[in-house]
């Protein structure tokens, strides 16, 4: 990834925060924000422990243990409260769905449902495409 | 169909929208005044109100209150709705950019494209003005951009029906009675005093001066409790309430002092340009914070920064604050 690339997935284009600074006489001045250590080593930070949980679910997809609704909760930052909410369903059903034997009950409306959240095809929900990650910064697994 | 708009970019959403909507309406406000007027400057840390699995803090006051703060001192009349069908919600926005009506929306920034990834946490409380639509694509003016940009339908509409902390509901604004002259002086006054009273007056422990205190407490055994990772986790997330877009630099402090700056000019007040300086000094004071917290989340355990000594900047700025807001208290401020 050059610095260039690297760049732009963090600031993206026309994306150029505004940040008051004192000008030392007394006054303000709305300048764009200059690169910020902290603020890059804690977004950094936050992606890495996305990308933890993006990890942990991808190893337990391939295991068995859980379905491809649970790689793709994570890659989409949400929990089964979240989810609920959006589908309209209960937290347990949610759950339950998160184990392949529940997965595999889903009747076809609800799969396009969570197609639809996830912004994904039906077909890529059943059968996932596991490299991807979700933080703009992580290079492919 | 496109509204004739000035888009102006801000340092934070609610008050970019803010400014740039009344000024369609004839109202010119920059965002220092709109933040001022409307009390936005504010602190909180709420444990249990978590935000991606780590404890909440703010250094800003709940989202919509800049606005309808601002709006009510300001003799702004606003029609506010919201929605429980998405289709409906469509529509009501199309009605209202018909009429020529810029409209403002709530949305979450996780599905507006336009934002760089990096960005696109679960936020859900991001305002963003709607001016027009052209080819089933909607003109949007974000005041965290530098330039106007565009949404299609699809994406404007899951963006306002997110769920989750603060679901937006498809909540929609504008202005429907605009006065063209106003006497700032009262609400400029209104708005200090509020803002010295929420710092100081609110008696939970979570909120103010007193959240600060807390923060600072509760940061000093965030290691043992929940162990490194999390306590580093914990600590980035502060930093970035504190720094990240929105909040012009310092926790908003930086944007409440070129307020205070012009507070001074309006109501002729000497004492204001001292405080404005002294917020200044404070939101510097944040940035040692910050500084030395980056540092500290770089290595996680090191052993010249610790816990212990970013508390201890923290009280620091407690201090700092609690002196600043008795002092506005006791200016004259009554209009």
């Amino acid at each position: 990834m050059s610095e260039k690339d690297d760049k732009e997935r963090r600031e993206g284009i026309g994306l150029n925060p505004l940040r008051y600074e004192p000008d030392g006489k007394g006054s303000f001045q709305a300048t764009p924000k200059a690169e910020d250590e902290a603020v890059n080593i804690a977004m950094e930070q936050a992606w890495e422990e996305v990308e933890r949980k993006v990890d942990k679910a991808r190893e337990r997809v391939r295991n068995g243990e859980r379905s491809p609704l649970a790689f793709f909760m994570e890659l989409n930052m949400m929990d089964p409260k979240t989810i609920a909410r959006y589908m309209g369903n209960s937290k347990r059903k949610v759950k339950r769905q998160l184990r392949p034997k529940g997965f595999q009950r889903i009747d076809a409306s609800t799969m396009n449902a969570y197609a639809d959240l996830f912004g994904i095809e039906v077909e890529e929900l059943r059968d996932p495409d596991l490299s991807r990650t979700a933080s703009p910064f992580k290079k492919d697994p | 169909m496109q509204i004739e708009l000035e888009h102006r970019q801000a340092a934070h959403c609610e008050n970019g929208v803010a400014s740039n909507l009344f000024r369609f309406h004839g109202l010119e406000l920059d965002e220092p005044l709109i933040f001022g007027i409307g009390s936005g400057l504010f602190f909180g840390h709420v444990p249990f109100l978590k935000v991606n699995g780590t404890p909440g803090t703010t250094f800003r006051i709940f989202p919509g209150l800049v606005f309808s703060r601002s709006a009510k001192r300001l003799g702004i009349e606003m029609e506010k709705q919201r929605f429980r069908k998405k289709g409906n919600a469509m529509k009501a926005l199309d009605r209202s950019l018909e009429k020529g009506q810029p409209v403002g929306v709530l949305t979450s920034v996780f599905f507006l494209p336009y934002l760089p990834p990096a960005y696109r946490f679960h936020f859900n409380a991001h305002n963003i003005l709607v001016y027009g639509k052209e080819n089933g694509e909607y003109l949007v003016s974000d005041p965290v951009m530098e330039a106007p940009t565009r949404i299609s339908y699809e994406d404007l509409q899951k963006a306002r029906f997110a769920k989750g902390t603060m679901a937006p509901h498809g909540r929609m604004y504008y202005p429907i009675k605009v006065p063209q002259e106003v006497n700032l002086e009262k609400p400029v006054a209104e708005g200090i005093q509020q803002t010295a009273k929420d710092m100081l007056r609110i008696p939970v422990h979570y909120f103010g001066v007193k959240g600060i205190r807390f923060l600072s407490r509760q940061m000093q055994k965030w290691p043992e409790k929940v162990g490194e990772r999390k306590a580093s986790l914990y600590l980035g997330n502060v930093i970035r309430m504190q720094e990240e877009i929105g909040t012009g630099g310092a926790g908003f402090r930086f944007l409440y002092a070129a307020f205070l700056k012009k507070a001074a000019g309006i109501l002729d007040m000497d004492e204001l340009d001292d405080m404005a300086e002294r917020t200044t000094r404070i939101g510097e004071k944040w940035r040692e914070f910050t500084t030395h917290a980056g540092r500290l989340c770089k290595k996680r355990s090191s052993s010249e920064v610790t816990y212990d000594f970013l508390a201890e900047i923290l009280l620091e700025c407690a201090e700092q604050e609690e002196a600043l807001y008795k002092e506005l208290r006791k200016l004259p401020l009554d209009r």
